[in-house]
């Protein structure tokens, strides 16, 4: 999760004392986070990486700006997400982009499993439980938890209702819950 | 009870969205229903469990990126000397020296004033259309202003408003520093300070603006302040409750000995020394708290605090950094506590302090 505080002090230093320092640090905290979400929409990691480049080079040259964007964290996806829309038209690959078709990464969804006291089967299973998830439901998973958005920030970068993620949500935890459930009772035999 | 319910108000839970009552009818469900406590756990578990925060991938990404701005003409300097890292070594530098002397003297109240706005008598200017409030060197001044907004200047400070304050506009002009906490209304209030201005509905918060300080400091205790810089009309920060914004004073000296190396603006938090004090704004409680700062900036507080004058003879002792509270002490008790944690000698004269090695 992105600490308020530091991402606040960053966007000031940046617009207004032209802080590259600061700004590299903004950077580094948004790196991974918005290539992976261009990659569900790009389907490249190489077109995600231009895009994170570009959505960065854009905040540079509009810098003054930034500090009075109230909602720093919501618009840059949402800016990361216009760019990509672009970068996929542009190549023309697809004709237009459905979340139906979200490429989500849920490689290193979990990765610390002896942190969890759990076993690796269990683990793997949890996985596989997620993958299965539609398209849509994983996207909405990983941003609430990885992004650390809020439901209403996923509403409003993905055009959904505040019901649809609620919903998407409950899926994902009883599809999640259900192989653990699976787990308990295989360990009991 | 659905289990599907339970699910949604479980992803409400961890997902940082529930409301009290959400939570409460989540705690019931799951004592109703106990063989949920197992996957709820292990969810709960899962959800905190870090990802992988590998950042060299993102380093390299961030060389190419540098060199695509290069290629695209956009001039982005090296990123070798940075305000911002400075300033959070600077706040994270260790105390060379901490004292702290509780109230044990007698309340001795040091030209504490309180005056109410009827007993000031408004110094009437050149004009008669304003009122000007200044609150002496050494001493405070609670007053309420005509639209029921209760200031708190620190000494040495002065407040500037018009006739038609209240009616038609809330415009205030501060030199010098004061607590505010301004009575809500739909005229905007305004108040001029050195390089920035600084506006307002209704909220408290505290401007240090002294013109000879290197800084004018805006902090936010509630509410919200929007601050525009006389540099970038137009382009307002919104402070945010326990937000403090402090921007450099541009002085024509200043600029022509040290270029560019302070940052202009800069914004953090403010700073908590307890509970329920807050550094910035510990004057106004007839605290004079200082945190890690050079002697002589201490000294320029101490300065407006006792009404004296204070010239150091020695350039390594004026360096020094300190941190303490002073209640209310005098001005010999207070230096001769800050004896204890540096070397140095004093006298005084009538109103200067002369400070040697």
């Amino acid at each position: 999760m992105i600490d308020a505080n530091l991402l606040r002090e960053l966007i000031v230093s940046i617009a207004y004392n032209d802080d590259t320092a600061a700004y590299k640090k903004l950077f580094l905290l948004y790196h991974k986070r918005l290539l992976n979400f261009s990659i569900t929409i790009t389907h490249s990691k190489q077109s995600a990486e231009e895009v994170v480049s570009d959505v960065f080079m854009k905040l540079w040259s509009n810098r003054n700006l930034l500090p009075s964007i109230e909602n720093f964290h919501l618009y840059i996806y949402i800016a990361t997400k216009n760019f990509s829309i672009n970068s996929v038209l542009k190549e023309k690959k697809r004709e237009s982009f459905s979340l139906d078709e979200a490429a989500v990464d849920t490689q290193n969804m979990y990765c610390n499993p002896e942190e969890l006291m759990i076993t690796t089967e269990m683990q793997k299973r949890i996985q596989s439980a997620i993958k299965a998830l539609p398209p849509k439901c994983q996207l909405i998973f990983k941003l609430i938890r990885e992004d650390g958005l809020k439901y209403k920030e996923v509403a409003e970068l993905l055009n959904l209702s505040l019901k649809t993620i609620e919903n998407q949500m409950t899926i994902a935890l009883k599809k999640i819950s259900e192989s653990i459930r699976f787990d308990l009772s295989r360990t009991m035999n | 009870m659905s289990p599907s319910r339970f699910w949604n108000l479980l992803a409400k839970k961890i997902a940082g969205e529930a409301t009290a009552e959400e939570l409460h009818e989540l705690e019931s469900l799951l004592l109703a229903n106990p063989d949920w406590a197992y996957q709820s756990e292990q969810i709960q578990q899962l959800w905190q469990s870090k990802s992988d925060t590998n950042q060299r991938e993102s380093e390299l990404a961030f060389e190419q990126h540098f060199q695509r701005m290069k290629e695209a003409g956009v001039n982005l300097p090296e990123p070798e000397i940075s305000p911002a890292n400075s300033q959070t070594n600077n706040s994270k530098r260790k105390k060379l020296f901490a004292f702290s002397i509780a109230a044990f003297v007698i309340f001795l109240i040091t030209g504490f004033i309180l005056l109410n706005t009827n007993k000031t008598s408004p110094v009437s200017s050149i004009e008669k259309n304003y009122s000007e409030i200044s609150s002496p060197f050494g001493s405070k001044t609670k007053l309420v202003l005509p639209d029921s907004t209760v200031v708190w200047l620190n000494a040495g400070s002065k407040l500037t408003y018009n006739e038609h304050f209240g009616t038609t506009n809330r415009n205030t002009i501060l030199v010098g520093e004061a607590f505010f906490d301004v009575k809500k209304s739909t005229i905007p209030f305004i108040i001029r300070a050195n390089t920035i201005q600084i506006k307002v509905l209704g909220t408290a918060f505290n401007v240090k603006a002294y013109p000879e300080d290197k800084t004018t400091e805006t902090s936010l205790i509630r509410g919200r302040v929007e601050v525009t810089m006389d540099k970038r009309p137009g382009e307002p920060i919104i402070l945010k409750p326990n937000e403090k914004l402090i921007v450099a004073n541009e002085r024509t000296e200043t600029k022509l000995n040290l270029p560019k190396k302070d940052p202009k603006v800069v914004i953090s938090e403010l700073t908590h020394i307890d509970d329920s004090t807050i550094a910035e704004t510990s004057w106004v409680h007839n605290e004079l708290i200082f945190q890690d700062e050079t002697f002589r900036e201490i000294a320029h507080k101490m300065e407006r605090w006792y009404g004296v004058s204070i010239e150091f003879k020695d350039e390594e002792i004026a360096n020094e950094r300190l941190s303490g509270t002073f209640t209310t002490e005098t001005i010999r008790d207070a230096l001769n506590a800050l004896e204890y944690s540096t070397k140095f000698h004093y006298s005084i004269k009538g109103n200067l302090v002369t400070i040697t090695q």
